[in-house]
């Protein structure tokens, strides 16, 4: 019974034992991926258990009497198929960076932190109350700080983008360190939205177990829906979703997060943290849904925020998707790739909420969750082994290796063929359904943005093979050929990305036929659908025939650019035209928007206070210091003040968002002036202010 | 003589003494309008409990109490001064600006 | 119990007053391991008192489990101080009277933390009072100097504000105990609100409330880490137990205008706190900062006493957010000084990748760190966020998303901290963790404590706190 608890704390186990057995070398890194192993069993068997039993298994520990905050596990389907391939995931990369990370000088803190990522992911998962699983969350968040930083020397080519570009006048190159504090300061932003939502529900049902909470929804969304807040606290509570899934506008940390090793851009950007947002979404949706159908008032409300998560997965599937097709970095186009189809799955989830049977739209996103994390390690797994080859991140330095990394080539092509949606792989399957559900739902823009963005994936997916395998040699490659370091990647990379891309060909092939049990399991007593729900398998024809004409659409165009010779000389040609310069500077500038962040946000702010600290300065610490107060003593005594002007430190750090408050700092900084008879003038003159306060307001 | 013109008395007293404390530089002149702002609290304090029969003679021994601790006060930043001078061979405070921002 | 108050006397009191003498006169260098003995069993005295009740001396000291589990936490406290004094200050030419005066200190927070009658309080208050000023410059440096002399200065400001302040309290209740109040007579409501406002000013002076803060960041970052860390960890428990003890009972009769007084110290200080500490270079100085931000948390938790619905997860935030926050600032200012000690600089880029040459220690003041940012599953995170935070939620959600928020900006400053210890390059010296370094056993109680309380003893202590 206590499988689902060991699932998630041996891998923490495995994280002390990683730093306790710093010295032990190998010793330490295979006991690591011994305790993610541990854990894939783990989870194994509680899935297991959780399919022998009918009820969801829900065991709880009193820990904090005081406040209600129970130590426990929620194993329902949903949590047990996601432990399932978190961690067995976790395990294939695991293996495959014992091999990768090789002789890298930071092994323990990379171990430390890859097992307490694993860790927190799977008590997010399991865990039965909010407290628990914002414990596992922020778990997370500072693995994924730390791992991605791993790399902090800020070497040149281990930062991500093209270094001295500049886009509107902004950087667009980021070093390690910089890409770990964007991702922690995207994700807390979502993470105050997160908060604020335990609170509320907090203040209306005084617990935190989801279980209760589910059942008592009208205690919560009744109030809510009534006062027409149900909609903004809906949205505001999945803030932290949409930041950990890089749903736009927050996608941008995703970006540069893949200055990490790419075993952890694996493992975290594609396979695992970056789900935490659709579990999240998928853990409460059906509680959502079950609000609107118990309570009249939170139906349309219920139904708004649904169709605002279409909109935003629809949108941002698609404006990502934009972005790969001209991406030079072979892990940017994947990490692209990524947020856009995280895209696909909340378009499932919000086109669900808005369909007669949920659970279709629930086990649609749910399947492509799955079916992505297979492909999408695997894919970029492949990266970091091609990487590693030729040394270096660009595929402009790539080409014509099909010939020495033949195995590679071929997982590759596997798994970008998933990726496209192509039949049979699985990626056909599940994708497909989603476009059904977008479909059903009638929010038109979001299935249009599902289509487009099928046509769209398969061009990049394409282009991506092409240019790492297909192409001609680059001069990079052909040296390496000369000196004999063209080679396969070692098996204990190889098998894993090779294993996971064959799964996805075979889960595919066996689909219609095995597909609708794999389904009804998935779903079989998730907390807060109660139907009965019989998945089945078809095929909507005139749907199949629109996506498969965008697949091919955009297959055929790739290879016609990239494969012949006509087509490259067009290619060409575009780039040098005015338009199509403009129009690929905007792609591949992010759509300008991380430079509109920067000037705006962070520009804005400095400017703000700036002027606020003219206006304070002159009117208030001028006027009163400079002026009243030397005045009236000078009316009253024949002393004078000295005021000494404190230098306002320039920072020096390349953390330009906190700019903004550290400008206000300044400020309040030059109040400390030194002196302590201006420390009384301010404890007294404090003091009257406060009497003042009272009387007047009191 | 009733309390509240002992009251008015340390108002005064007090506003003195403030006024000393923040616009005197040189540390003894300091201290001297800390000692006085105490005295104007103590004679307040002394003032407010003589109109009540029960605690009056409680709020002077705390008075007393008052006046013999702060005569530890004075030592104490008697002693600064003294260190301040052998340092600087000057008590004035606005020399004390190490530390600012 | 009277026995327990006579023996801690005669024991602090005691050898606090011996030990300059033995050392001085006689030459011995036996008064840090006195006073060590001296705290040890001063712990084991106040751990006698858990769970008792009463009022002792004539009404003049209550002892409740709130107050005993306070004290106990500044006995850890002290005691901490003075392992890691050992070795820090062999060298001083005034190290008796360090451990006199830290003695002393201590005996003086005991009797606050009990007070029930003014005639104690200000005695009591002086005796802490002057005991810090004379340690803050003990040292005797030009820093020490600055730092004891504004001080000292603003100290004695405020000690007459506590009698004056005092002084019409008093007047209105007309007696000199401390007890519950719960309504004014009309027309005195507002020299009970002037009273009350001295007293605010004067115990906010100690914590660190803004505008009384003004010595605050020049004392904690110009003096001593080792003594600094006596002055926040030990020292400002004196005004939490202040507040609790002269002010709480008072509060049924101005409840409005307390929370509203409250509330506005808090949001002033928490802001002043943590934007001022965004832009300090110097470590101990953003330590400075951030206990005036961590002053304007515990407002947030004295202002949610003013509804009885609150009350008893404030107190409980309190009593939870003192372990916090004297673990976390003992062990990282015993951090800071031993850092000082093995040659580094206190700025953030005197300490880069200090982290990586001293890892047990890094760790460990990396630890506290992430507790004060309210990381879960510190103890940091329970006391800040479930108890302080939520003890306002019904009555004033705004206040609790402003702490929120602040937590928020917080995580600049102690991420920078953190970013310079381990993700920095070090230095090319060859300094290594030693067999004698006992900071280092400092920092491991504080960080160990930090964690385990955080991770399941949490009901534990609110058990010892009712």
């Amino acid at each position: 019974m206590e499988y689902a608890f060991l699932t998630w704390q041996i891998p923490y186990i495995g994280a002390i034992l990683a730093l306790l057995l710093n010295r032990a070398g190998k010793v330490r890194d295979v006991i690591a991926v011994l305790a993610i192993f541990g854990a894939a069993v783990a989870s194994t068997l509680t899935l297991q258990e959780a399919l022998a039993s009918e009820e969801a298994i829900h065991i709880s520990y009193p820990w904090i009497k005081s406040l209600g905050v129970t130590f426990g596990v929620y194993v329902d389907s949903l949590a047990a198929v996601m432990a399932l391939i978190v961690a067995w995931l976790s395990f294939l990369i695991a293996v495959y960076s014992l091999k990768y990370m090789e002789g890298d000088p930071g092994l323990t803190r990379y171990w430390f932190f890859f097992d307490f990522f694993v860790g927190s992911m799977l008590l997010l998962v399991l865990a039965d109350n909010l407290i628990l699983m914002f414990l596992g969350w922020e778990g997370t968040g500072l693995a994924s700080y730390a791992l991605i930083g791993h790399w902090y020397t800020d070497e040149d080519e281990k930062c991500v983008g093209d270094i001295g570009r500049k886009a509107l006048g902004v950087p667009m190159w980021f070093p390690p360190s910089h890409s770990g504090l964007r991702a922690i300061v995207f994700t807390r932003l979502g993470d105050v939205g997160f908060i604020a939502g335990i609170g509320a529900i907090y203040y209306f049902t005084h617990t935190f177990s989801i279980p209760e909470i589910a059942h008592m929804v009208g205690e919560w969304a009744g109030p809510l829906a009534h006062a027409g807040l149900l909609f903004p606290f809906l949205l505001i509570f999945s803030l932290g979703a949409f930041a950990k899934s890089a749903q736009f506008p927050f996608h941008e940390w995703l970006v540069t997060a893949m200055t990490g090793p790419t075993s952890v851009s694996a493992l975290i950007h594609a396979a695992t943290m970056v789900k935490a947002g659709v579990y999240f979404l998928l853990r409460f949706s059906p509680i959502f849904v079950l609000a609107a159908h118990e309570i009249p008032a939170a139906e349309p409300q219920v139904h708004a925020f649904f169709t605002a998560v279409a909109l935003i997965g629809g949108f941002t599937a698609f404006f990502m998707a934009t972005q790969a097709l001209v991406s030079r970095e072979l892990k940017l186009i994947l990490a692209f790739s990524t947020a856009s189809q995280l895209g696909y799955m909340f378009l499932a989830l919000g086109a669900a909420g808005l369909i007669a049977e949920f659970p279709l739209g629930f086990l649609a996103g749910f399947s492509h969750l799955m079916s992505h994390a297979i492909f999408k390690a695997s894919l970029f797994l492949v990266a970091g082994a091609v990487i590693h080859v030729v040394h270096s991140r660009f595929i402009d330095d790539m080409g014509g290796l099909w010939k020495a990394m033949k195995w590679s080539f071929l997982a590759m092509s596997l798994a970008a063929l998933s990726l496209m949606g192509v039949p049979p792989f699985m990626g056909f399957w599940t994708k497909d359904t989603i476009i059904e559900v977008a479909k059903e739902s009638g929010v038109f823009l979001a299935y249009l943005f599902g289509v487009v963005t099928a046509g769209l994936t398969a061009f990049y997916s394409t282009r991506m093979v092409i240019r790492t395998f297909l192409y001609e040699m680059s001069e990079n490659v052909k040296h390496a050929e000369e000196h004999h370091h063209l080679h396969e990647a070692h098996p204990l990379m190889l098998v894993p990305y090779l294993a996971l891309a064959l799964i996805s060909l075979l889960v595919g092939l066996v689909w219609p036929v095995y597909g609708p049990q794999i389904l009804g399991v998935m779903v079989s007593n998730v907390l807060g659908i109660h139907e009965e729900f019989h998945p089945h398998v078809e095929l909507n024809l005139g749907l199949l025939a629109t996506s498969l004409a965008m697949v091919f659409g955009g297959i055929l165009v790739a290879v016609g650019l990239y494969y012949t010779a006509g087509g490259r000389s067009a290619l060409k040609s575009m780039k040098e035209n005015p338009v199509g310069k403009v129009l690929h500077d905007f792609l591949y500038d992010r759509w300008y928007i991380n430079s509109i962040y920067y000037i705006v946000i962070v520009g804005g702010f400095a400017w703000l206070s700036r002027t606020i600290f003219k206006y304070f300065d002159s009117l208030i610490v001028d006027g009163f210091y400079h002026r009243f107060i030397p005045w009236l003593t000078d009316r009253l005594s024949v002393l004078g003040f000295k005021y000494f002007e404190t230098e306002v430190v320039d920072e020096t750090y390349h953390d330009r968002i906190v700019r903004m408050f550290k400008a206000f700092g300044s400020y309040v900084r030059r109040l400390q002036t030194g002196l302590v008879n201006q420390y009384l003038v301010a404890f007294f003159i404090g003091l009257l202010v406060v009497l003042f306060l009272l009387l007047w307001v009191g | 003589m009733e309390a509240s013109w002992y009251l008015f008395v340390s108002s005064i007293l007090f506003a003195i003494g403030i006024y000393g404390l923040l616009t005197r530089r040189n540390m003894i002149r300091m201290l001297l309008s800390a000692e006085i702002i105490f005295n104007a609290a103590l004679l307040a304090f002394l003032s407010l409990a003589s109109l009540d029969a029960g605690y009056g003679p409680v709020g002077g021994a705390i008075v007393v109490i008052a006046i013999s601790l702060s005569a530890a006060e004075v030592g104490v930043i008697v002693s600064i001064a003294i260190m301040m001078f052998r340092m600087r061979r000057a008590l004035d405070v606005y020399e004390l600006k190490k530390f600012r921002g | 119990m009277e026995m327990v108050i006579w023996s801690l006397m005669v024991l602090l009191g005691g050898i606090g007053l011996v030990v300059p003498t033995l050392d001085y006169l006689k030459g011995t260098k036996v008064s840090p391991y006195l006073a060590l003995i001296a705290t040890a069993l001063a712990a084991v005295l106040v751990g006698s008192l858990i769970g008792k009740s009463g009022t002792l001396f004539d009404g003049t000291i209550r002892v409740d489990p709130l107050a005993t589990y306070l004290a106990l936490i500044a006995t850890v406290g002290a005691f901490l101080v003075t392992v890691a004094s050992l070795v820090q200050v062999r060298e001083w030419s005034t190290s008796p009277s360090l451990y006199s005066l830290l003695l002393l200190a201590l005996l003086g927070v005991y009797f606050v933390l009990y007070v029930n009658d003014a005639s104690v309080l200000v005695a009591a208050w002086a005796l802490v009072a002057v005991a810090s000023y004379v340690l803050v410059g003990i040292k005797k440096d030009e820093d020490s100097l600055e730092a004891t002399a504004k001080y000292a200065l603003m100290g004695v400001a405020s000690s007459s504000l506590l009698i004056f302040g005092i002084a019409l309290v008093l007047g209105i209740v007309k007696t000199s105990t401390f007890q519950v109040l719960n309504s004014v007579p009309i027309g005195l409501k507002t020299t009970l609100l002037l009273g009350v406002l001295m007293l605010v000013a004067a115990f906010g002076f100690k914590l660190g409330v803004v505008p009384f803060h003004g010595w605050l960041p020049d004392v904690y970052g110009g003096a001593h880490p080792i003594i600094v860390s006596f002055v926040a960890g030990v020292i400002k428990l004196i005004s939490i137990g202040a507040f609790l003890r002269v002010l709480q009972p008072l509060i049924p009769a101005i409840a409005n205008d307390w929370f509203l007084i409250m509330a506005f110290l808090s949001i002033i200080t928490m802001f002043y706190g943590n934007l001022a500490a965004l832009v300090q270079r110097n470590v101990q100085r953003m330590m400075a900062y951030s206990s005036i931000a961590q002053a304007g948390y515990f407002l947030i938790a004295f202002a949610a006493l003013a509804y009885s619905d609150s009350q008893a997860l404030a107190l409980q935030g309190i009593g939870l957010h003192v372990t916090t926050y004297v673990l976390a600032k003992v062990g990282i200012f015993v951090g800071l000084a031993y850092f000082a000690r093995k040659g580094f600089d206190l700025t953030l880029e005197g300490l880069s990748g200090v982290g990586r040459k001293l890892p047990l220690s890094g760790t460990f003041v990396t630890v506290l760190v992430l507790s004060l940012m309210g990381m879960p599953p510190l103890i940091g995170f329970w006391s800040k966020f479930m108890y302080i935070f939520y003890s306002v939620m019904n009555v004033a959600p705004w206040l609790a998303f402003l702490g929120i928020v602040n937590s928020g900006i917080s995580v600049g400053y102690y991420a920078q901290v953190i970013r310079y210890l381990f993700f920095a390059d070090p230095p090319e010296v060859d300094v290594r963790e030693e067999e004698p370094d006992l900071e280092v056993y400092v920092l491991t109680i504080t960080a160990v404590l930090t964690v385990l309380l955080g991770l399941g003893l949490v009901d534990v202590l609110i058990a010892l706190l009712s």
